[in-house]
């Protein structure tokens, strides 16, 4: 989620042509800007329904997108089952048939109807589909609705979505405070030349590059020795062991989409993720400074909206599509 | 972009002839009865216009645009049994048809729906000012 761009909070109303052409593996991007939920109006020109949902394609004269929409579920009345209809009073009867009638006439539509949909987007085996949050039918017969889209799309396009998200000033000075130029820049090119679409900060810390970068910024005050590479290894050898979350298996194949896993990482990765395991005791402090320094480096990523921190995972961040 | 993104990429359009659902068709694009008439067609068209008349054995109508000078056939054979209102203002999605000798727009018509009542001048601007938009892109 990126938390400072307000167009990843709402219902983007974008052409259904851009929605397709929404670039990106994990995170969907429209020109900088994270889409997650949209809002679409257009006519229905096929349904597919199944037992629990309906699955209608919907044209708005630019493209045509698939939309889940659920069905109802029909909800148990706690103690009149709906078996038992012989012995129900003649007002609760006739409120179940009225109620199921109004359900079939709400959410059956035909082909030709307009819809407007609203809800969230996704790849699902690698097209991208709409789970409609909210789904209604919409009566529409003088085109008045139609006409108000085609008049507000241009204006929020050029307003909005074609603009490019500026960043806080004042963010900016106070991370660049901290965290060094060259960290920052070699992180950059590391995502860059590595093509990884996922990470976790903690692999961050296993390239060499980066680690030396880190080290010689942070100078210990004591004037102890910094850590070099040889420990550095075999705290990489003290966790290969692989955990069960299924997440955490990095695969070189770019074949598994539809899944969260983190792809393409390249082989000199190790098969393990630290899910927040304690460093030894052996390490020093100096580990643990070079692992900040390596966040915040993210985090100012995070803000300039080059990587998106996920939401259903603690450390993991995905790679822009503008970092490749 | 580099190579493995464009593998993704490459990837999915691939997953995406396996795709478990059946293709959608082709989006409908928004014209006028005089642009199809008199422009290079789209393969699939969404066109208003009034219904000045209906064989039902045949399965043809015809749709006229708002100065009543154009005019283009329509195949309802998808739709029928189809309830038609002559004289009133149709809004049709379909695949558009040319005859060999480049006279005769054929539409196919998939879905009809009656919009009696729709302000053809400000459809049309508001379509003129989504294409100002949508072709400086």
């Amino acid at each position: 989620m990126d938390k400072n761009n307000p167009i990843c909070k709402a219902f983007a109303k974008l052409y259904i042509r851009d929605m397709l052409a929404l670039e990106g593996a994990e995170i969907l991007q429209y020109n900088g800007h994270q889409i997650c939920k949209v809002d679409i109006f257009g006519i229905v020109v096929k349904v597919t329904e199944k037992h629990k949902f309906f699955i209608y394609g919907v044209d708005d004269g630019t493209g045509v997108i698939n939309c889940c929409c659920w069905k109802p579920n029909p909800e148990p009345q706690p103690f009149s089952p709906k078996g038992d209809v012989e012995s129900l009073p003649i007002e609760e009867f006739l409120n179940l048939t009225i109620s199921d009638s109004l359900v079939q006439m709400m959410f059956s539509l035909d082909l030709g109807d307009s819809i407007h949909v609203r809800g969230r987007v996704k790849r699902y085996r690698g097209d991208i589909q709409v789970s409609a949050d909210f789904f209604e039918k919409v009566d529409d017969p003088r085109c008045e609705r139609e006409i108000a889209r085609m008049l507000e799309l241009p204006k929020l396009y050029r307003d909005v979505y074609d603009k490019q998200f500026i960043w806080g000033k004042v963010e900016k000075m106070q991370l660049q405070a901290s965290v060094p130029d060259s960290l920052i820049d070699a992180v950059v090119d590391f995502l860059q030349n590595s093509s990884t679409n996922s990470f976790y900060i903690e692999e961050l810390g296993t390239v060499g590059q980066l680690v030396d970068i880190a080290k010689s910024s942070c100078k210990n005050p004591t004037g102890n020795n910094i850590m070099d590479a040889s420990a550095l290894s075999s705290n990489q050898r003290r966790t290969t062991r692989s955990t069960t979350r299924n997440q955490s298996v990095i695969t070189t194949s770019p074949n598994d989409c539809s899944s969260k896993t983190s792809q393409s990482v390249p082989h000199t990765f190790s098969n393990q993720k630290p899910s927040g395991e304690k460093y030894q005791s052996s390490v020093t402090s100096s580990t643990h400074a070079i692992h900040k320094l390596l966040k915040e480096a993210v985090h100012h990523l995070e803000q300039r909206g080059l990587v998106y921190k996920s939401e259903s995972e603690k450390e993991l961040y995905y790679v822009s599509i503008y970092l490749n | 972009m580099s190579s493995a993104a464009a593998a993704v990429k490459f990837d999915y359009f691939y997953e995406k002839q396996m795709s478990s659902f059946a293709s959608l068709p082709p989006p409908g694009c928004i014209k006028t009865v005089e642009e199809i008439c008199n422009e290079r067609v789209p393969k699939t068209a969404r066109v208003i216009g009034r219904l000045i008349e209906r064989d039902i054995k045949s399965e043809k109508g015809i749709l006229s645009s708002r100065d009543k000078r154009h005019s283009l056939t329509i195949n309802t054979r998808l739709i029928e049994p189809f309830q038609a209102k002559i004289n009133c203002l149709y809004q049709v999605i379909g695949e558009v048809d040319v005859s060999r000798d480049q006279r005769e727009v054929i539409i196919t018509v998939r879905t009809a729906v009656c919009v009696e009542g729709t302000d053809l001048i400000a459809y049309e601007k508001a379509l003129q000012f989504q294409r100002e938009y949508l072709y400086t892109r």
